[in-house]
């Protein structure tokens, strides 16, 4: 396995697997739901979920102890100077290696085609069990990164999604407003 | 039997257990929401002045410590004019602007050189150009990322993020781009940045373009004239002939030779030293007759460190140039090979280390080359005049 970073400021964190992103989708967690700048408390939530194996997480979820942790460690976050920014920093290159998204589906949040029948979390995993037979469990305890380029290459190699280069992109587009010219 | 009503409470649904976490992470959210944001505060230079000032008044030494005095006296503005013409050089940008840049960085409470690094780090972006997926999640267009400079882009961003917040994206990419404060320059640009720059056009600080060329020369030919001075009146009044030999003599020999020689005040005013056992007065007589040598010595100082200070790498130029040969070569294999934009991408990324440094290497050479070349072509066409 290629090296990744997995030290987010004092805190050795696990690989994100899919049962950690799934836990913080349930949370609706900034990191993964919206695109604003994360806060001292979700940095605190989120190296708290990461820096368990994830069904000790779902387990503890709510505990004293978590309830602990993420108000001792988000108030240091935020009273600190400079803190703040250090564990971003950390945090996001942490995220970059472990996390992947495609244009195609920020597409679909966007909600600029249409709306989604399944989230994308639903059709890693139906994909994933139905294309490649794996386990609910085994598909949770699958590194996420691995798991999306897994579902997209089942998802291609089944004819239900197609990668278009740039190419062809931009000859569609053309395509297309000479077609809107000439109806105009 | 009436019917009972039964509470179905699924254990494997941890809801409560989310809404706790959720409540807690929000609470904690509003903590740092209150704390204060601890700014660095920085030497005015005016208050500087006042304290050389100070110093200036007290000041009763003879003529080694008017040098060290009237250095320290100039040393603010020498400090504000080097740094200045060392990010105007650096980026290409033009006195005023470097200025600017350097005053608001310093305000803002950013570390220094975050605001060099930036920009540097968007020269390097957009030595990948259109296919750098982080400038392009900055919010840059490609015509944009094609035709502006990289200052410029620098301003662009900033506005930007002044005006339309910073989102996670955006901040993901700017960790990756500008350089090692990527997160703080880019939290600082979001927040009131540009706020600081109006500051800094608006304090007066600014030195107008010509003003500070003619600074630059001022301030090289006064450090020279120190340097000069001050070698001079080593070699003169002490026994030894230059800094490096007074600096590699013993200690020994050296606390021996103070001890003997008593107080500077007391050598200043009476004691006559060394081997040529001159005084103040002979030293200063001695010097005078010199001036001719000393002025020519001063100006050969004066160039050296403009030339040492012009040999400073333009990196924004350097990368630009290397952005259009990588350009070029990636849009050829392109056009060859009939690959896609996304393998080129891997190709392009794993190009940016080794074979940049390399175009860049090779450029130099050529351009060496080229003004050789030049010469050549000028000194042949007088020959071919005259014959």
């Amino acid at each position: 396995m290629l090296p990744a970073p997995v030290r987010v400021w004092r805190y050795r964190l696990q690989p994100m697997t899919v049962g950690h992103y799934a836990l913080l989708c349930r949370l609706g967690h900034p990191a993964v739901e919206s695109d604003q700048v994360l806060q001292a408390g979700d940095l605190a939530t989120a190296i708290w979920v990461l820096k368990n194996d994830h069904q000790e997480s779902y387990k503890l979820l709510g505990s004293s102890a978590q309830q602990k942790f993420v108000i001792k460690i988000g108030k240091y976050i935020s009273k600190k100077s400079g803190m703040h920014v250090t564990v971003l920093n950390d945090f996001y290159r942490y995220w970059a290696w472990q996390h992947v998204s495609y244009d195609i589906w920020q597409k679909e949040d966007e909600g600029a085609e249409k709306e989604k029948s399944m989230s994308w979390l639903q059709t890693i995993r139906w994909i994933l069990m139905s294309e490649w037979g794996y386990s609910a469990t085994e598909v949770m305890d699958m590194p996420y990164k691995l798991a999306v380029n897994d579902a997209l290459g089942a998802m291609v190699a089944h004819g239900k999604l197609e990668f278009v280069s740039d190419k062809q992109v931009a000859r569609r587009d053309f395509l297309k407003s000479k077609m809107k010219e000439q109806n105009a | 039997m009436p019917e009972q009503p039964v509470d179905l409470v699924f254990g494997g649904d941890p809801s409560g257990a989310v809404n706790a976490a959720k409540k807690v992470q929000d609470e904690t959210n509003k903590i740092g929401d209150k704390a204060k944001v601890a700014n660095e505060s920085f030497l005015q230079i005016s208050s500087e002045l006042s304290q050389v000032r100070g110093k200036i008044g007290k000041i009763t030494l003879g003529i080694t410590g008017f040098a060290a005095a009237a250095y320290a006296a100039i040393k603010p503005f020498r400090d504000h004019v080097s740094e200045a013409e060392k990010l105007s050089r650096a980026l290409e940008i033009n006195y005023e602007k470097a200025q600017e840049l350097i005053i608001a960085e310093r305000q803002s409470g950013l570390a220094i050189g975050a605001i060099r690094s930036a920009i540097e780090g968007l020269a390097r972006a957009q030595a990948q150009g259109m296919i750098s997926r982080d400038m392009q999640n900055l919010g840059f267009s490609l015509s944009e990322i094609a035709s502006l400079r990289p200052d410029q882009l620098f301003d662009a961003l900033s506005k930007k993020l002044r005006d339309g917040g910073l989102s996670v994206r955006q901040l993901q990419a700017a960790v990756n781009i500008l350089g090692s404060q990527g997160a703080d320059v880019a939290l600082k640009l979001s927040a009131n940045f540009e706020h600081f720059r109006d500051i800094a056009k608006d304090t007066g600080k600014i030195i107008s373009e010509e003003a500070f060329e003619k600074l630059i020369k001022e301030t090289n030919t006064l450090t020279a004239s120190l340097e000069v001075m001050s070698r001079k009146l080593l070699s003169t009044i002490t026994p030894w002939q230059s800094w490096s030999e007074a600096a590699t003599a013993s200690i020994e020999t050296v606390n021996k030779s103070l001890s003997e020689l008593g107080r500077f005040s007391t050598i200043m005013s009476s004691f006559r030293l060394g081997g040529t056992g001159m005084g103040v007065q002979e030293t200063i007589d001695a010097m005078t007759g010199e001036q001719a040598k000393l002025q020519q010595d001063i100006k050969t100082q004066a160039e050296q460190e403009e030339i040492s200070k012009a040999s400073t790498e333009n990196l924004a130029a350097e990368r630009g140039a290397g952005a259009m040969v990588m350009l070029d070569y990636l849009t050829d294999r392109m056009n060859r090979g009939g690959q896609n934009i996304s393998t080129l991408q891997k190709v392009g990324l794993a190009a940016t280390g080794g074979e940049s440094e390399a175009i860049r290497l090779q450029r130099r050479q050529l351009s060496k080359a080229d003004s050789i070349d030049k010469q050549l072509v000028k000194q042949t066409n007088v020959l071919t005049d005259r014959l």
